[in-house]
This record gives C-alpha cells, sequence and structure tokens, in this order.
C-alpha cells in the first residue's frame, strides 16, 4: 500500500509487475464472472426471467433469501475490485476525466448490476435490466484492467 | 499526504456504500435464515421437531463459516485502514473499536459452532455478537462517510 501513499515514479515502476499479475487476475475474474452468468443463464433476456421468474407463476419467483444473498456476495466482489482498480487508477498518469468517468460510472454500473435481480422481481419482467447492467460493470472493470495495464507505473505521455 | 487522502476520498465514499450494503444484506439475511431470538438460532443449528428441520451438518456450517473468516477480517481490515489514515479518530479509540470489531467478528463465527456442537445457551452470544459486528460497522461506515465530507483531515496513521 505504501506506493499509493507515496507514489514516486521508483516506487510506481517497482511495483508495475505485481499490480500487472494483479491486473491479470482480474481479467481471469471477469471472464469467470462471465461464465457464472452464462451458465446460470443470466446472459439472455430469456434466461433471465426463467432464472427470476420461473415461468411467470409467483409461486416460481426466486426467494428473497436467494436474492439478498446474491446482493450480499456481489456487494463484496464490487466493492473490493473498486476500492482496488480506483485506488490504482489515482496513481495512474490517465486524464482527470476518464478517472472519475471510469470510477464513477463503474461504481454506478456495479450498484446498478445489485439492484437489477430485484428490479426484475419487482417489475415481474424487464430482464433485459438484468443484462444491461451485467454488460455495463463488465465494460467498466474490464476497460479499467485494461487501462490500467497499459498505464500503470509508467511515465506520463 | 493532506492532497493524497483528497485524491482517495471518492473511492472511500464508494467502498463505504458497499460496506453497508453488505452489512444490511447481512442483517437480512440473518434475520431470514436463523431468526432474531435465541430460541430460533438454537432451532437454526440444531435442528427441530416441530419445524421439521436437521442438525446443521459440519460440511455446511464451515461452507458458511470459511468464506467469512477470510470475507469479514479483510473488510474490517480495510476499513479501519481508510479511517485510520484519514486520521479522523484517535489513536486509542481506533485501537478499541478495531479490537472491538475483530472480537465481535471472531466470537460471532465460532459461537455458530458452539449451538451446534456444545451448548445451545451459545444462540444468545451469536445473537449479540451479530448484532455488535453490524453497530460496528456501522459506526466505521458513518466514520469512512464522514472521511469524505470533512475538509483537512490529519493522518494519524500511514499503514504500509
Amino acid at each position: 500500500m505504501r506506493f499509493l501513499i507515496s507514489p514516486t515514479r521508483e516506487a510506481l515502476s517497482r511495483s508495475r509487475p505485481p499490480v500487472q499479475l494483479f491486473l491479470g487476475f482480474g481479467a481471469v475474474l471477469l471472464l469467470a464472472l462471465v461464465g457464472q452468468r452464462g451458465v446460470e443463464g443470466e446472459l439472455t433476456a430469456s434466461g433471465v426471467f426463467e432464472r427470476y421468474l420461473g415461468s411467470g407463476d409467483p409461486s416460481e419467483v426466486m426467494p428473497v433469501a436467494a436474492l439478498v444473498e446474491s446482493l450480499h456476495v456481489s456487494a463484496f466482489v464490487y466493492g473490493f475490485l473498486w476500492l482496488m482498480l480506483g485506488s490504482l487508477l489515482v496513481v495512474s498518469p490517465v486524464r482527470e476525466r476518464l478517472r472519475a468517468g471510469l470510477t464513477f460510472g463503474g461504481a454506478a454500473a456495479c450498484a446498478f448490476d445489485l439492484a437489477s435481480p430485484w428490479l426484475v422481481v419487482g417489475l415481474h419482467g424487464a430482464p433485459l435490466l438484468r443484462v444491461a447492467s451485467f454488460g455495463l460493470a463488465l465494460g467498466f472493470l474490464a476497460v479499467s484492467v485494461v487501462v490500467l495495464g497499459r498505464t500503470y507505473g509508467r511515465e506520463p505521455a | 499526504m493532506k492532497a493524497r487522502v483528497a485524491a482517495f476520498r471518492p473511492l472511500i465514499l464508494i467502498f463505504a456504500g458497499f460496506v453497508l450494503v453488505q452489512a444490511v444484506s447481512a442483517a437480512v439475511l440473518f434475520a431470514l435464515k436463523l431468526g432474531l431470538g435465541p430460541a430460533s438460532i438454537e432451532s437454526f443449528y440444531r435442528g427441530s421437531a416441530t419445524a421439521m428441520t436437521r442438525p446443521r451438518s459440519l460440511t455446511g456450517l464451515l461452507e458458511v463459516a470459511v468464506p467469512h473468516l477470510l470475507a469479514v477480517p479483510l473488510t474490517l481490515f480495510i476499513v479501519i485502514h481508510l479511517v485510520g489514515w484519514a486520521g479522523l479518530v484517535a489513536r486509542e479509540a481506533l485501537q478499541v473499536l478495531a479490537r472491538l470489531s475483530f472480537g465481535l467478528a471472531l466470537v460471532g463465527l465460532v459461537a455458530g459452532l458452539g449451538v451446534r456442537y456444545l451448548w445451545p445457551w451459545l444462540s444468545v452470544v451469536k445473537l449479540l455478537a451479530f448484532a455488535g459486528l453490524e453497530l460496528t460497522l456501522l459506526a466505521w461506515v458513518l466514520l469512512l462517510v464522514h472521511a469524505f465530507w470533512r475538509r483537512e483531515p490529519q493522518p494519524v496513521d500511514t499503514p504500509g
């Protein structure tokens, strides 16, 4: 953490290899998340509808406990991911607008993804919201990983 | 140093939001699954003839305990680190609150196993430890939010 508090050029350059490895794992995590959503049928509107609403009968709606459990786990994952990626963005030579856009846009997209299952169940439909929220969250996370991979620990252009 | 804390303020606020969601969802899950009384907690762990539920298996208990033994201390560690870095509370108060948080987390996790395998009355300890941990988490979140709004933070500590 010291390199975040005292981000000298030397410290940042020295920490580039482990940060690159961390970002590599971040990319693997994103792929795993895509795989997980795919296996759960959450990459298509019809799959989302079936997962959360069953055939449409009220008795087949996903139980509240399952929804809360998913929220609980995802909040942990997204919270730590944005704290880490956002911290690295602070000390990376990227434009302020890009940094702010990725940090706030990404956090908002992840918050939307946390809320989307509740919206699908609450609205008893609109499954595309879930697909879109994941696409947005994934997009912001992936772009952040790529931007950090290219800029972290390097001299400003 | 102040400039560096300022650069991290938005992230601190975002992280506080996610921690709050974790704490609230944990409380809801606790209420939904274990209930809010010692009797229902005891029934959750040891099973109930009237509710026709079985005692929790060791596998099931460890499946919940193991990820929490990583996630809860990690969350507390980061939150305490951020609050200490922002210099919001005196070192002594920070240490007391940190020890209390970690202690309650550990007691809460172990008490579940205790209810199942040792003494049913530990359900009271489980309930109190969980409630205490939730309150300390709320206190940490409020301190993080305060760190975001405060204009001139005075660092107490700079953990590495």
